[in-house]
């Protein structure tokens, strides 16, 4: 292990092969009617708790891969499946947002007038679960990532780091089964983007995810079980 | 997490927003308020002029307004005589101007009408009513804008009257209008022996469905119908109703307007939010229904606030000498139910398709563009 891959960690071992949690055969999408193709024919598997990088330059289109594999966009050709379910019907991709699956963005994405605990609790808002144990949920995570005693302070009172561990916890509020980061660090400087970056490897590891990172850094890719290089709208292994 | 929390965290965000779309609604809400009011006052004050102690009105068959009606001085006569009545009152209403004044309406009573002893007389008495030649009787107000006082000459149309008395009644219509003995109204409109209409009170016990198959087989270009009746049947008195509420619901669609496009803007500043809560498990309806309840939440606000101006308004109106007896400033529950209703209904109609373009927002669309 190299000194960049000491300082970004790295997850352990997958162990034996997981069964996939993705299952993506030969998808294609394109904008503006089909004028520009984006992803071209890609198919792929992806385990679980598997870790998997999808690197390339901005306009590769590994966001576009990314929004397709978790469902929030739906391909125009080709099929994906999560967990054997189909995302692309509303009330499946409802339940899988609701139960399996967790997102992270690049910008936190967080509502800055509520406490950092509130916005724990967002997507726990569709499931009927106590809210005493949603509360020890978010407590858990906050302490997770070092932030316990900011449970109760406004998001815009935050740091930026502290605000992407914000984010990666509401990620994790669920136990999803996969986790789906777009740039998570993006936003951040490199100091604060590798502490955060360790941090995220090492929740997600612990809590046995799958996760899918899309990045155009390589050196988050090496933290990861499988890479995959986006060009020209296919996903090549690295 | 608190569904209303996250509703009011738009409206906290944007307050002066908020407060300008809360004040357009109120506005509509104490417009619809004063103008429902105010004609149900000048309806009310007109009902109490036709009902004085009787319980029936009695006029021309299939006419549109009441002052073209006409009831013979005959045919009243011979209904005095019915078994089954106690007392008819004739009333020959018409309208004239004098100088600065184009409106002034008179009334043509006989001397015993129950009106002329219920009043309270300023000036004169009710005893000495018709008994001096060409003596007319002012209500209050029109004393006071005719600037006349009793025992003057004032030009009234195209005579000139001696004032007998000054009277001050509970009715607005009254207390700004002048009473005629009805042979003088008579003689001044040209009616003579005729009537606009006539109050009829029968006798203890009597029915009222005999007397009005009476009056069907007697005299039937003549209509008598009991008090509540004519008040739901009266062609004017529907079409006030209706345009005052029609007035009231145009200046809440200005309202509706100002919601739609508050909710608009609120949701194009807040679509990665929107997006962000699809992502988090929140369904179409679920969106829709935080901007609809943003809505119902600030047509609420705009409610409580119009209704508490409009009656405010109105209290200052009742308050003011001019238009003493016009206005109603009591605050009828049904009258502000019909105001929360339509205000909400405004602004549900207002907020829905800002709610719908919510609801159809796709994440990935919306989150694409960082």
């Amino acid at each position: 292990m190299n000194t960049e891959e000491s300082r970004l960690g790295s997850v352990p071992a997958a162990g034996k092969k997981p069964s996939s949690v993705i299952v993506a055969r030969d998808v294609w999408k394109s904008f503006d009617h089909g004028q520009t193709p984006v992803i071209q024919g890609v198919s792929l598997e992806i385990g679980r708790a598997e870790m998997v990088a999808l690197w390339g330059s901005s306009g590769s289109g590994k966001s576009t891969l990314l929004h397709l594999l978790s469902g929030l966009d739906r391909p125009d050709r080709g099929e994906i499946t999560i967990l054997g379910l189909d995302p692309s019907r509303e009330e499946t991709r409802l339940r899988l947002c609701r139960r399996h699956v967790g997102f992270v963005f690049q910008l936190h994405n967080l509502i800055p007038d509520l406490t950092m605990l509130e916005n724990l609790r967002i997507p726990c808002f569709s499931e009927r679960r106590p809210a005493r144990e949603i509360d020890a949920r978010a407590r858990y995570l906050a302490e997770k990532v070092g932030l316990s005693h900011r449970l109760t302070s406004r998001i815009q009172n935050l740091s930026g780091g502290e605000r992407q561990r914000t984010a990666i916890c509401r990620a994790l509020m669920n136990r999803p089964e996969v986790i789906f980061a777009d740039e998570p660090t993006g936003s951040l400087d490199e100091r604060t983007a590798d502490v955060v970056f360790n941090l995220f490897l090492r929740l997600v590891s612990e809590e046995g995810a799958s996760v899918i990172l899309a990045t155009h850094d390589q050196r988050f890719t090496k933290g990861c079980h499988r890479s995959l290089h986006i060009h020209q709208g296919k996903a090549l292994p690295l | 997490m608190d569904f209303l929390k996250l509703i009011f965290i738009n409206i906290r965000r944007h307050r002066l927003r908020s407060l300008i779309t809360a004040a357009g609604i109120g506005f509509g809400a104490a417009s619809m308020l004063c103008i429902v009011s105010i004609v149900l006052g000048a309806v009310g004050m007109f009902q109490n002029i036709l009902s004085t102690e009787s319980q029936f009105i009695l006029f021309e068959r299939n006419v549109s307004d009441l002052f073209f009606s006409s009831v013979r001085a005959s045919q009243l006569e011979e209904i005095r005589n019915f078994p089954l009545v106690k007392r008819v009152d004739p009333l020959l209403v018409g309208i004239v101007s004098s100088p600065n004044h184009p409106i002034i309406t008179c009334f043509g009573v006989e001397a015993d009408n129950p009106r002329l002893r219920q009043a309270h007389w300023l000036h004169g008495s009710a005893t000495a009513f018709g008994r001096e030649k060409d003596a007319i009787y002012l209500g209050e107000r029109a004393a006071s804008f005719l600037k006349a006082t009793i025992g003057q000459e004032i030009p009234i149309g195209s005579r000139r009257f001696l004032v007998g008395g000054v009277l001050r009644t509970a009715n607005g219509f009254e207390d700004g209008g002048v009473f005629f003995p009805l042979s003088l109204a008579q003689e001044f409109f040209h009616k003579e022996s005729q009537a606009s209409l006539a109050t009829v009170e029968l006798r203890p016990g009597a029915s009222f469905v005999a007397f009005q198959k009476q009056i069907d087989a007697r005299f039937p270009d003549l209509i008598a119908l009991e008090d509540k009746e004519f008040n739901r049947s009266y062609s004017q008195f529907r079409i006030l109703n209706v345009t005052s509420w029609a007035i009231g619901i145009c200046s809440f669609l200005l309202g509706g307007m100002g919601v739609a496009n508050t909710m608009l803007m609120s949701v194009f500043a807040r679509v990665r939010e929107i997006a962000v809560l699809r992502v988090c498990g929140f369904s179409r309806q679920q969106v829709a229904g935080l901007i609809l309840g943003e809505a119902a939440i600030l047509s609420g606000l705009g409610s409580v606030v119009g209704c508490v101006a409009g009656f405010a308004a109105l209290v200052a109106m009742n308050a003011a000498p001019q238009l003493q007896g016009y206005v109603r400033a009591a605050l009828r529950m049904d009258l502000l139910v019909g105001v929360a209703v339509v205000t909400l209904a405004t602004a549900i109609a207002g907020a829905f398709y800002p709610a719908y373009f919510a609801s159809r927002i796709a994440p990935a669309e919306a989150l694409r563009f960082e």
